[in-house]
């Protein structure tokens, strides 16, 4: 039960800065005891910004909630209500300032003395509903407990070095559930800058509350890098997640952080936490698939990744769906083998065909992005009358370039491209946009 | 953007010559030196399908617009004579 095990840790110790206060576990751990007796046997909708709320709620769900439905705020309203009618959510905890009464549900804005106490028994085996990110069709519901979501966070030992966690995530999805799970679990500290300040102020409130552990995904490091801020973190762990990390981000990495340990992982919302690679090299060991004594089991299947978690159940919530077939997961993350080692390639939805030959985005930004001076890349799929579809490609670069650097560029690349590979045009922007899992927008 | 050029059938035409120039230089499988005349048939130049496939974005970035798309039935010109035509035919009033 979670909130036994947090029992055990300082209550005087701060579990949560944001921007407007700092809770410690005693506080929190509190009033999550006062949440239990509202929740208890009650199937949870939590869908409001604040970390902290979600936390207590959290806490409380565990081992009591007959589940919690895990909503992000970022999520629009009518996709609530669908979500939250597949849930069947008996009541429903949200920032929304609409009646949800017409849809049957008691939403509430936080969980108070105006919530009345809960006569349904306590639910041992509460299911965390996590929501799919919904990037190419609606969102869909997977149904995970504790122990698949954390089956990989291990206790760190705190010793001299406390680690203070940076929260770059949105904590209702896997990744951020990742970063609050393996924080609170050690009983360490989480900082979560405000999503309404710009990147920079949010690197800089990171900072002024000494994060030293953080993870993101290579977008988001990329743009650490790019925000000539990243020498104010003194950062001991970095994780990367959620898109492909290439040597240069990891090198990149390594050069402004020598004294971090850097990994980078693989987790999906349906899959879970994959597995973790940690010898600062693209790609994974393929020694990984026959290692009996690795907890999770991973196989290659017609060039794609396939993740074994039978702690996942099978359907999406709602029969949406198969999620597995006795335990296995496709992923649709498409894979090579080089070597002992796989890469990833990228997508298999997002493949772009040009004229009968396949091209995988994520492979030619890894390519473009080895060229020094881009930081930020996105390749993407232009209409085109002979051959379906061809390349094209926006970058962001370092620092000023003259004109002349797409011809430049184009010249690196054609060496390492195949002639349909090669992007047609290459557009360089200021910036470029971002999703709300700090992922580039596809 | 192209389409603050203003296009005449004239400069269209040198946009489209040099166009192919540029595409052929990076694309064409052989080195020899093009010469368009309106009977020179595009796909024995040294430009392939996906040569021919560039041509044909890179002439929307440089003159706005693609008469492919905005052309109601499939037609692909063989001739550079035929190509330059279509672009004409299709170019915004």
């Amino acid at each position: 039960m979670l909130i036994d095990e947090l029992r055990h840790i300082d209550p005087l110790k701060i579990a949560i800065i944001n921007d407007t206060g700092s809770f410690s576990y005693g506080e929190i751990l509190s009033s999550a005891t006062i949440i239990q007796k509202k929740i208890k046997g009650l199937r949870v909708g939590l869908n409001v910004n604040d970390v902290v709320q979600g936390v207590k709620i959290i806490i409380a769900a565990d081992n009591c909630a007959k589940a919690v439905a895990f909503l992000s705020p970022s999520i629009p309203l009518d996709t609530i209500k669908v979500l939250i009618q597949q849930f069947k959510a008996d009541i429903l905890l949200t920032d929304h300032n609409v009646s949800f009464k017409k849809d049957g549900f008691n939403a509430f804005r936080k969980i108070d003395e105006t919530v009345k106490d809960s006569i349904q028994p306590i639910q041992n085996h509460t299911e965390w509903v996590m929501s799919t990110s919904g990037t190419t069709s609606s969102p869909k519901l997977v149904v995970h407990n504790l122990k698949s979501i954390q089956r990989t966070i291990r206790k760190i030992p705190l010793k001299d070095n406390i680690p203070i966690w940076g929260l770059l995530y949105d904590y209702t999805r896997f990744a951020g559930i990742q970063v609050l799970m393996q924080s609170l679990i050690s009983g360490a500290t989480i900082i979560q800058p405000s999503v309404s300040k710009a990147f920079e102020e949010q690197l800089m409130f990171l900072a002024e509350h000494g994060c030293n552990h953080l993870s993101g995904t290579p977008t988001m490091w990329r743009k650490i890098l790019l925000s000539g801020k990243a020498n104010i973190l003194a950062l001991q762990r970095i994780t990367l997640g959620g898109e492909i990390a290439d040597d240069k981000i990891l090198n990149s990495l390594k050069l402004a952080y020598p004294n971090a340990k850097i990994r980078h992982i693989y987790a999906s919302t349906e899959a879970g936490v994959g597995f973790s690679v940690s010898d600062g090299k693209a790609g994974f060991p393929s020694s990984l698939l026959t290692k009996n004594n690795y907890e999770v089991k991973l196989k290659v299947l017609d060039g794609k990744l396939w993740v074994n978690n039978e702690l996942v159940k099978n359907q999406y919530l709602n029969n949406n769906g198969v999620v597995s077939i006795d335990g296995w997961i496709d992923t649709g993350d498409c894979v090579t083998i080089s070597g002992d080692r796989f890469f990833f390639l990228g997508r298999e939805s997002g493949v772009i065909n040009v004229g009968g030959n396949k091209v995988h985005p994520e492979q030619i930004e890894g390519i473009i992005l080895s060229h020094p001076d881009v930081q930020l890349v996105r390749v993407y799929e232009v209409k085109n009358p002979i051959t379906g579809s061809l390349v094209a490609a926006d970058i962001v670069l370092e620092g000023e370039k003259s004109s002349g650097f797409t011809q430049e560029l184009k010249a690196y690349l054609r060496p390492k491209l195949e002639r349909y590979q090669m992007p047609v045009s290459i557009t360089i922007l200021e910036n470029m946009e971002v999703s709300n899992g700090g992922k580039i927008k596809r | 953007m192209s389409n603050i050029k203003i296009l005449t059938l004239n400069n269209t035409e040198k946009l489209i010559r040099q166009t192919i120039n540029e595409v052929y230089l990076s694309e064409a499988q052989d080195n020899k030196i093009l010469i368009l005349s309106e009977e020179t048939v595009l796909l024995e130049t040294g430009l392939d399908s996906l040569g021919y496939a560039i041509l044909v974005t890179r002439l929307e970035e440089e003159i706005g617009y693609d008469p492919f798309t905005l052309s109601s039935e499939a037609y692909y010109p063989l001739t550079y004579g035929e190509l330059v035509q279509f672009y004409f035919e299709y170019m915004p009033k």
